[in-house]
């Protein structure tokens, strides 16, 4: 794309959506989609927008997937490299966060198998190096935390990702399936056997 | 929907409309179910209350640092150039960008040539052999890591990998050090340095100080003032130079009557060699680089500086006998000045740099708790005080420090910061004064 072009690109979006005149990072109004135009069109801050909104969210995610926590971090930023490398492939009428999780679900699963010959990633080592206030000696709250991270230890991988992908990162069914490349129906399926499962586990845990 | 045998919905779908999946209808039709069944709703109630445990946790529990820096320094330099490098080669204006940068860079060159011969002799044989491959590739990784924690704004968050906030200025002097005495980084437009540039001359007050009044404000000037002027021998910038100006003004202002500098020049500080060393390496700089109004105040530091000397050739923090944190350290300080300013306008006796040779050679027992600021200040005397020994104890200081660089994790490429310092400039320090001890055979 010549800088002509670009700059039409950009002029069209932040007419189309509302932005802060006062800054050229993107408001946190404009809609992530089209935030991600501007990514497309060379737009540095749009970029760097689009990383500040989502790398917390980003960690959790991983965090939730058993990633190692010391490792959480290097998983995020390889999802907005790649994020930023297949840019040309990101279509607007698709929402952004399906986009995003598509990467950092690759991510993901590529980190898994670098690390099959630890892939039982112990609680105790997730624990040696969790922050202090995600040890178990944190009081009551770290009591409950225990219990549903415990739980969740205990669902497959399938059933684990459509939990966090729905209630830590609040994704609808449809985009878990996009995300997935499963039917909506069975990411429904899951996610009710999951609960099923957590339920029990959770009562088992209850002090 | 409906289970035909009992006229209840599919339990997946009473999960469903706790998540919000189910479309006003099919909300409706269940909401009405559950008035009239009791198992259904205590079912809801159930899956609700997991869901409500699940999310109670939901907040990630560590810290998350801002990535924008460290992901954009992953990307390739060209990254948002969308026209490609192609049209570097069939555009006038790019061929004559090019000219000009590679100008530049002969120009830095030659200045950096001439400055080395004025302060040692050219490298000797056997120095750079062994681990020069060891450690060009240690010093990519230190630069690479170096560049991922620095933020947008060119600042380094010190205090965030465990430095005092107070030092801030000081620690993002160091590491703007770190990379334009790097060859790999002398390029007039490298980013890191660009940027670092910008926040640091953003920091400068009208009275030509860096940072904030602090106690220990001289220490943050004198380094980065250094540091800028390191920067500004590669790129010449008007602007810098007239933000130097002020900043040695500056310093000019803060020297005691007796000659040095004290952390603040407050009443009752007294000055003391540790600060008066920074100050003491950006006025000999600043000398080199043709700067000419402050030969009386560098004259005058540095004959202070010879008053702080014991008779074993060894230096004092206040005075020649007191040194509460010991005296190697001090003396490599001192020695470094001294053998940075040249021979001829030396306002003391020849014989004394002997002494120093032999103090440096000798240090004596301390402690042996780490250094990282000690070894680095022993490696650039050495470096300066041009022998073939001395060589040879900076060669075995820089081994030393390939073997204990983080090779692993995310924070490969740095040092930790476990030495004596460490709690005071934490990982910033740690890796920027290592890094500037291995690039000690390009120091100027």
């Amino acid at each position: 794309m010549n800088a002509g072009k670009r700059q039409k690109v950009q002029k069209k979006v932040k007419r189309d959506n509302p932005v802060n005149e006062t800054s050229d990072i993107p408001d946190a109004k404009m809609a992530d989609e089209a935030v991600m135009q501007l990514v497309i069109s060379g737009d540095r801050d749009a970029f760097v927008a689009l990383v500040r909104k989502y790398q917390k969210s980003l960690l959790n995610f991983f965090y939730r997937m058993n990633v190692y926590i010391g490792d959480a971090d290097d998983l995020v930023q390889e999802t907005f490299i790649r994020l930023f490398n297949y840019r040309d492939r990101y279509r607007p009428s698709a929402r952004f966060t399906t986009f995003l999780y598509l990467m950092a679900r690759q991510v993901q699963i590529d980190y898994y198998r670098k690390q099959k010959r630890r892939s039982n990633l112990t609680e105790a080592l997730k624990n040696e190096y969790a922050p202090e206030d995600a040890k178990p000696d944190a009081g009551r709250i770290a009591d409950a935390k225990e219990r549903t991270d415990k739980a969740l230890n205990t669902l497959s991988e399938e059933m684990r990702i459509v939990v966090v992908m729905s209630i830590y990162q609040d994704l609808k069914y449809r985009e878990i399936a996009e995300i997935l490349d499963i039917p909506v129906g069975t990411v429904k399926t899951r996610m009710f056997h999951a609960l099923q499962n957590l339920r029990e586990a959770m009562k088992n845990e209850q002090p | 929907m409906n289970n035909h045998d009992t006229g209840c919905p599919e339990q997946e779908d009473i999960v469903a409309i706790l998540r919000g999946e189910l479309d006003t209808r099919e909300e409706n039709l269940l909401k009405e179910h559950f008035k009239t069944c009791p198992s259904c709703r205590a079912l809801a109630d159930s899956f609700n209350l997991t869901i409500k445990e699940l999310q109670a946790n939901k907040a990630f529990p560590g810290r998350s640092a801002d990535l924008a820096g460290r992901i954009l320094s992953r990307l390739p330099p060209d990254a948002w150039d969308l026209e490609g490098p192609a049209i570097w080669r069939v555009n006038g204006f790019f061929l004559r960008a090019a000219a000009c940068f590679a100008i530049l860079c002969v120009s830095s060159a030659g200045i950096l040539a001439l400055m080395q011969s004025q302060v040692r002799d050219a490298a000797p044989s056997g120095f750079m052999t062994q681990n020069t491959k060891d450690k060009s590739s240690a010093l990519k990784n230190t630069m690479q890591w170096l560049a991922s924690v620095q933020e947008l704004s060119g600042r380094w968050d010190a205090s965030s990998l465990g430095g005092k906030k107070e030092y801030d200025m000081a620690l993002n002097g160091l590491a703007l050090l770190t990379f334009t005495r790097n060859p790999d980084a002398r390029t007039v437009n490298h980013p890191i340095i660009a940027r670092s540039m910008k926040y640091l001359t953003s920091r400068q007050k009208d009275s030509g100080l860096f940072g904030e009044e602090v106690e220990g404000m001289m220490y943050n000037h004198g380094i980065v003032t250094v540091a800028l002027l390191e920067t500004y021998m590669q790129r010449k910038d008007p602007a810098l130079k007239s933000c130097l100006d002020k900043a040695l003004a500056f310093i000019k202002k803060q020297q005691f009557a007796a000659g040095g500098w004290g952390y603040s020049n407050r009443p009752e500080d007294t000055p003391n060699t540790s600060v008066s060393v920074w100050q003491l390496q950006a006025l000999l700089l600043s000398a080199r680089l043709g700067w000419k109004d402050q030969e009386n105040s560098l004259r005058k530091g540095l004959l202070w500086l010879n008053s702080m000397i014991d008779d074993k050739g060894q230096f004092g923090y206040d005075s020649p006998k007191n040194s509460p944190e010991g005296k190697i350290t001090l003396t490599a300080m001192g020695a470094l000045c001294m053998f940075m300013a040249p021979e001829a306008e030396a306002p003391y006796k020849k014989e004394i740099l002997i002494k120093l040779r032999q103090a440096l050679a000798s240090p004596g027992e301390e402690n042996n708790l780490g250094d990282f600021y000690r070894s680095y200040f022993r490696a650039a005397a050495f470096n300066a005080a041009r022998t073939d020994e001395n060589n040879r104890m900076l060669a075995d200081l820089q081994h030393s420090l390939l073997s204990v660089q983080n090779n692993s994790g995310k924070h490969a490429g740095s040092w930790s910061p476990n030495d004596r310092w460490g709690s005071v400039g934490g990982r910033i320090y740690s890796t920027s004064v290592a890094a500037l001890t291995l690039e000690m055979d390009s120091i100027h």
